[in-house]
Order: C-alpha cells, then structure tokens, then sequence
C-alpha cells in the first residue's frame, strides 16, 4: 500500500514539465527497476527558483520526484546540501520494503543538485 | 455487486446465495463424525455439498476429498503422490507456468526425494502441446502435473491429450484447475485424468475451502493425517460451513457458467477493441484464441507506462481493481512475473503489464466505465513521461 503522502504526490505531481531554459539538468535512471527522472532547475538570485521534471517509474519514484521539487523550490543549494537524511526519510513518510528504493532515488536526487555549482 | 472490480482471478465475490446458505447454517454446529443428531444435520450438509461438487465435475462422490483449498490440493496431489518413491529420483514432468503452489511442492520434492523435473516451455502465446509431454516422458516418470488454466493469461492447457499420453504410459496425471472450474466446463471423465484440484473462492464461493478429485483406485499419502476423516485421506473435523458455500456455489457454477462466459467472451472483445482505440500500442500478451482461453481473463502491456503505476492510479482515482506483473523489490532485484517471463516477454514489457480479470458481475456499462477511466489513466501518465 501508499502511505498518505505518497498517495497524494503520485496522484497529483507537482512541478510536472520540461524547463524551457534550464540552468541544470539531472538525469537519474536506475538500471535494475528501470525508474528514470529527467529534472530541470532554474536559479534565480542563489536559489532554486523553479524546477520541472519528467519521470517514467512506479508509483512511488513519481511520488518522490514530486515531493522533491516541492520540497527544493525556493531553497539555496547549501541548504539542500544540509538536508540531513533523517529529514528526506521523513519527506517520504513511512515507505514498505518494497519502496524502500526510492529512499536512494532521493538522496542521489539530493546530492545531484547538492553538488551543481550554483549560478 | 462493485463494477470496479476487475480482479475475479485473484478472487471472486461471494454469490448472495451462497452467503444466504451460509448464513441459514451459521449456527449449526455439529461434528459431522458424531452419531447423535446434530452431528446427522452436519454431515448432511457435508453430503450435500460433496454431491453438488461431484455434479459439477461428473466424478463420483467418494472420488472427492475437500481440503482447505486450491494450495493444498496441489501440495497433497504432488507430494502425496510422490512419497512413495522417497530418495528414488522419480522424475515429474511440469510446464513453467504453474501457480506458486505447484512450483515449490515440486521443488521440495527435488530438495527432499531426489525428484528430478522436467519444466516445459510454453509458446509465446501461453501454450504448451501434448508432443512435448510426450518426448519428456522417461521410464522413471512418475507425475506429470499441468494446470488446466492459467491465472495471470487464461490459457488452457491439452489436459484430454496430456492425460491421454500419462495413461498410455501409466503416469499419474494431476491437473491444477483452480481457474477453470466453475468457470468452463470441467468433466473428469473426459479429461481422463487421476487428480484434479479446485477452490471455491474462484467461483463465487468462500475462501479457504476446495477440494482434490482422485480417480477411483488411486491412493494418496495423506498430508493431513489424524482422525480418518474423508476416507481417511485428510483428516480434521470438516468446515461445514464452507462446504455449505462451496456447495452452493458448485450448484449455482453448473447453472450459469455458461451464459456467464459468452457474455464475458463479448467484454473481453469490446475490451479489446476500446483498447486498441485508446492506444494502438496496447497489446494483449498471450494467446487470443477464444477456444483456448477463458473468457473473462486479459492480460495487457501499456508501453512506457508502470503497471503497477497506473494499477495505483485507477485504484485510487477510480476504485478499480486489477492486478500487475511486476512489482518493486528492492533496488537490486526485480520481482517479475514468472509466466510472462515464461511466454518471452522481456523485463520492460512485464513491468507495463497488468491483468484484467471479469467475472459474473462485470456488466457492460462497467467495461465502459473502465475504459473512460483507462483514458484518463494514460493522459496522467502522457504528462509525466519523458519523451
Ligand atoms: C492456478 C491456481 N492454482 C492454485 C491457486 C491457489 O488456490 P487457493 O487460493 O485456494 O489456495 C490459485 C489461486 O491463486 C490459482 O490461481
């Protein structure tokens, strides 16, 4: 089953599309269970202003983008680079074995964008 | 009944009828061994119920043992059967599209008496032929165990012919026929073969409850054992109250299997086609050969979408139910079904598979129900897919 915020996110993504001039680009696929996410990033002023994405993936990993970008829009880098992974476990709720994966699809979402050089 | 459901393989509905003899039962609550007169009304209703499943399967009465269900009749035919040739190596020919509960009794069969196995390939339609069995057949072939219908495609199996074969070579012949009885005529007779096992829960029945029809003259080792209860082959006070339904639901399967799957053999075809008119791309895995499959099963794959996704999707936009071919794991390892795997199907394509299963509820107005939900479905995931 879905948790709540999982159920919420994956129904309703947010930030879905392609940036038209984005500052970066992240790509993350993960070769076994085949997840891919294609994220955009805008900054405006040393903070991420927008973000946009396109995801291919089960419920779970849409979810996790989705909660992400929410989660990263409006931060600076050196504050996604602060983000312990106490707070992303608690980003995604309570997850089941099964969706366990999407913890690692969210910390390398993190330190993807953690580790861009901001503009 | 709910017209979102679209998972009868998984389990069907309990029939208001069969609930209402149920419910008229409740409280009887004799032991159907006891002499006495509540026990004379429990084993009356054992006696009832063995003779509306023998009517269904046109097998004699004491040709039918009830078990707790589809799982342990197969356990019990295979290791049952296979017991008497301990540390023998006796060799069991099987396809690779058996239901979980064939697969590991045999495979603890290898692990424990040394039986050697011959797994058959199926075509890429789901099929496997009577010749093969044939050419697998050794002197030391002792069980040749092949489902009649498949749960996750629908197709059916040449069991008369197989049978046939495992006769001609005095092999003892068991067929899984969970996901055929109560839905297409299943007569053991005709299919001539020395076990065959059933559960009510697929037919509008309870759960927990089914049986294993044994050919006159054949003998099994019990798994059960105790205090001799169904001829001594599987002991245990009996679940009256579930072979009241199940009973039942024999009965009323005799009465409406038929109709019930030339109208199903329609949704499948107006599924199909609404489908196809939604997507091209969508394509149905498996053989589609009316004759050879059962009516109410489709098992479909949706390019560069998740079935587990959108099974998600319409289960929580719509309330549909349906059932997926794969699902996550862990990030190291993919949980893939088996039979898809089996049919040639490569690992994306089973990840964007999903089965459609109908039933004696499903009405036409809800295949279009679905259908308009399958729209909407694979707008949401259009936007999201990268190009
Ligand atoms: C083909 C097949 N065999 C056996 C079983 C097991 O039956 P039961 O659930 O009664 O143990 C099932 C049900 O999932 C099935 O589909």
């Amino acid at each position: 089953m879905y948790n709540d915020i999982i159920a919420e996110h994956f129904m309703n993504p947010r930030n879905i599309g392609e940036l038209e001039h984005p500052d970066e680009r992240i790509s993350i696929g993960n070769p076994i269970c085949g997840d891919t996410i294609h994220l955009g990033v805008a900054f405006k002023d040393g903070r991420i202003a927008d973000m946009k994405y396109k995801a291919y993936g089960c419920a779970t990993s849409i979810a996790t983008v989705s909660v992400f970008s929410e989660f990263a829009i409006g931060k600076s880098v050196s504050e996604i680079r602060k983000t312990s992974s106490e707070d992303m476990e608690a980003m995604l709720g309570e997850l089941e074995p099964n969706q366990m994966h999407c913890l690692d699809i969210l910390s390398e979402l993190f330190q993807s964008l953690g580790t861009v050089k901001e503009v | 009944m709910d017209g979102r459901y679209f998972d009868y393989n998984a389990t069907t509905p309990i029939d208001p009828a069969v609930a209402a003899a149920m419910m008229e039962h409740l409280s009887e609550y004799g032991n159907p061994s006891s002499t006495h007169r509540a026990g004379k009304t429990a084993k009356q209703s054992v006696r009832q119920a063995r003779s509306h499943a023998a009517d269904l399967l046109n097998c004699g009465q004491s040709e039918l043992i009830f078990t707790s269900g589809g799982s342990e009749s197969n356990n019990w035919a295979i290791k049952g059967w296979l017991s008497q040739w301990k540390g023998r190596r006796p060799h069991i020919i099987t396809s690779s599209i058996e239901h979980p509960s064939v697969q590991e009794a045999i495979r603890y069969a290898m692990r424990e008496w040394e039986a050697s196995v011959t797994w058959l390939p199926v075509d890429g339609d789901g099929f496997l032929s009577a010749e093969a069995v044939a050419e697998a057949l050794r002197p030391e072939t002792k069980l040749i165990s092949i489902m009649l219908a498949n749960n996750e495609l629908g197709t059916l199996q040449p069991i008369r012919d197989i049978a046939r074969i495992a006769r001609a070579s005095g092999v003892f012949m068991h067929t899984d026929a969970v996901q055929a009885v109560g839905k297409i005529n299943v007569d053991v007779q005709e299919l001539g073969v020395d076990a065959l096992s059933f559960s009510a829960h697929k037919f509008y029945g309870p759960k927990g409850i089914g049986g294993l029809y044994l050919k006159e003259g054949r003998a099994l080792e019990p798994l059960v054992h105790g205090g001799g209860q169904e001829s001594g082959l599987r002991s245990g006070t009996e679940n009256v109250l579930a072979l009241v339904g199940l009973g039942e639901a024999c009965r009323l399967a005799r009465e409406e299997m038929e109709e019930t799957a030339l109208r199903l053999d329609e949704f499948k075809r107006l599924l199909a086609a609404g489908l196809t008119a939604l997507s091209p791309q969508i394509k149905q895995n498996g053989g589609r050969d009316a004759s050879r499959t059962l009516a109410g099963t489709m098992n479909i794959q949706i390019p560069h979408i998740r079935g587990e996704a959108l099974a998600a999707y319409l289960d929580h936009r719509f309330g549909i139910a349906l059932s997926v071919g794969s699902a996550c794991s862990s990030n190291r390892e993919k949980k893939l079904s088996g039979v898809l795997k089996a049919i040639g199907l490569q690992d994306a394509e089973i990840q964007s598979s999903v089965r459609i299963s109908m039933g004696k509820y499903t009405k036409r107005s809800d295949i279009v129900g679905f259908l308009e939900a399958m729209e909407q479905a694979m707008e949401h995931f259009c936007r999201l897919m990268p190009v």
